[in-house]
């Protein structure tokens, strides 16, 4: 269940897509996500639609990969699906005994859900075909710039990385706790919320303190290595665009200047 | 009253794209009051079967028999056979997370629904039986020592008083004193409440020392299952797939080498000395 987690997760593969520069892959997806809330209507979607399905085909990562990244938020959506269509008010289509479903309601849902499904499988798209390291490097390039401004960019890019990098440790912390905890006769799923929520604290303090004994060993091996910060340092890659980035830089001006003129037209 | 492990086979997925078989048909038997170690090297699948034997981990192939009832059946008592079945997981001090010991050591014996007298006896008689001073029952478990710890958290598995008692490396990382006081203290309990006891080790002196059987994992089959003194005969199997036979043992094989013609087949210091001694007169 825990290992359905998949936020900050590679995929391991050889395509296209995995090998495009991160840069260009964070541009795309901060494009794409703004475009799907900047411009809501049916030819946006179609257009956003294809672009996702050709990016999915090249990147060849399994569906099954990417329908799991849904499933931690999957009531989350039903509910809020739920909510906004039975609080709507407006024309009424009809009635279900004491809940109504408006024409509102149902337009609403249905950009609810198309922008969060998509949100959710474009940014796992770029996880899980871009290492976190290279992602990471992509981020400190971009925002380079506010160096200037005295904003400590190496430093939070530097943390973004082992925050995602503990993900997989945590969770596999997790899992052996909980083992441990039921085979001391534990019962996760019973009782009143009350009791499930206290429940969690034989999971939680045992994981926080192993977080902090992790984070204190990361501490202690970096600086025995040196680490000082991003004052001088130097990269092992460093990120050059080539012919096939320049090229996906130009698909993504040329789809979202069309969907804008489109949004404008109507 | 036995446990038959039948044809288990069990995988995971690695990344993930690939699967891993760390078991791989295994099929054995274990009576009452047994004492049985379990070697292997890492990654051979040891602390997986440990857990299967607990119902923790669902083999993806095989059933598993206790006291002749399969424990995946749909209304099998998971519960009823962890109350019976107790585990010691590697590093065990990982799980601690109450605010004193004695009320760590509760836990377990709490979640069996006894009565609070029952409980707390049973909470004594554990730390009592791990040898921990009564100074640091109400103390915080996070400030004791990683021994302390250890037999802390061990202390909380046999505060339920399990039938069936699995530890998983309940040694290791322990200097060799804080070991020898683990082992005896489990060997005790053993002889003291008649129960069945598996121990996983890496080390053969150990495994030599204190159990009747042992298996021999090697990549996730169950390759040996004997005798101490037929296991450790094996040499040169064992030495095949990255194990050692008893430092004693190779002793008597090097003295064998030397030219001195005595026994091979000893696995403990006593016997070597009795085998010496009677090679010598
Ligand atoms: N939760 C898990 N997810 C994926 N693979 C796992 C998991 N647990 C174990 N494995 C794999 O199963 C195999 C057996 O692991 P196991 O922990 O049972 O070995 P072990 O014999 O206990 O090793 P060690 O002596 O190091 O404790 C290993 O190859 C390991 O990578
Ligand atoms: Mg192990």
């Amino acid at each position: 269940m825990l290992r359905d987690i998949t936020i900050g997760q590679y995929y391991p593969a050889d395509s296209i897509i995995h090998r495009l520069d991160p840069r260009v892959k964070l541009f795309f997806v901060f494009i794409y996500v703004l475009s799907l809330f900047m411009f809501g209507n049916l030819v946006s979607y179609c257009l956003a639609t294809i672009l996702l399905v050709v990016a999915i085909y090249y990147a060849k990562i399994p569906v099954k990969f990417l329908i799991r990244g849904f499933k931690p938020i999957f009531v989350l959506l039903i509910f809020t699906t739920f909510m906004k269509l039975f609080i709507t008010d407006g024309t009424v289509w009809f009635k279900l005994w004491k809940f109504t479903i408006t024409k509102e309601g149902v337009i609403d849902v249905i950009h609810i859900l198309v922008r969060i499904l998509y949100l959710i499988i474009a940014s796992s798209l770029l996880t899980y075909t871009t290492t976190p390291t290279r992602l990471t490097d992509a981020l400190e390039q971009v925002f380079k710039p506010l160096n200037k401004l005295k904003v400590p960019v190496h430093e939070l890019t530097m943390m973004m990385s082992i925050a995602l990098r503990f993900i997989p440790i945590l969770v596999e912390e997790t899992d052996k706790i909980m083992k441990a905890q039921s085979s001391r006769c534990m019962n996760f799923s019973s009782g009143n919320i009350l009791k499930r929520i206290k429940n969690l604290v034989p999971i939680l303090i045992p994981l926080f303190v192993a977080a902090l004994r992790r984070a204190d060993d990361l501490a202690l091996a970096m600086e025995s290595r040196c680490y000082q910060g991003g004052e001088g340092r130097t990269k092992m890659r460093i990120l050059k665009y080539k012919r096939q980035d320049f090229f996906v830089y130009i698909l993504l001006a040329i789809y979202f200047v069309f969907s804008l003129i489109i949004h404008l037209l109507l | 009253m036995s446990i038959i492990l039948d044809k288990i086979s069990c995988k995971y997925e690695t990344d993930m794209i690939n699967e891993h078989y760390a078991l791989k048909c295994i099929t054995a038997k274990i009576e009452d009051g047994e004492f049985i170690g379990v070697i292997g090297h890492t990654g051979s699948g040891k602390s997986t079967l440990m857990q299967i034997l607990n119902g923790l981990v669902v083999p993806s192939g095989g059933s598993v028999y206790y006291n002749g009832e399969d424990i995946h059946e749909k209304n099998y008592n998971l519960y009823k056979l962890r109350s019976e079945v107790g585990m010691v997981f590697q590093y065990p001090e990982h799980q601690l997370f109450e605010t004193t010991v004695f009320r760590d050591v509760c836990f377990g014996p709490k979640n069996l629904g006894w009565s609070k007298k029952e409980i707390e006896l049973s909470a004594f008689e554990a730390l009592f039986q791990m040898g921990i001073e009564s100074e640091l029952y109400y103390q915080s478990p996070f400030d004791l020592s990683g021994g302390q710890k250890r037999r802390v958290a061990i202390a909380g598995v046999l505060a339920m008083k399990p039938k069936v008692l699995i530890l998983d490396e309940p040694a290791v990382g322990l200097d060799p004193m804080g070991k020898r006081n683990i082992l005896d203290k489990i060997a005790e309990i053993k002889a003291e409440r008649n129960c069945t006891v598996i121990l996983v080790s890496h080390s053969m002196d150990d495994i030599a020392d204190y159990v009747n059987r042992v298996w021999v994992l090697d990549d996730g089959k169950l390759i040996i299952d004997a005798s101490v003194k037929e296991v450790f005969s094996h040499k040169r199997d064992l030495e095949e797939i990255g194990l050692a036979v008893p430092q004693i043992t190779s002793i008597m094989h090097m003295l064998k080498d030397k030219g001195l013609v005595v026994n091979t087949n000893v696995t403990t210091i006593d016997e070597a000395k009795m085998e010496i001694l009677r090679k010598l007169r």
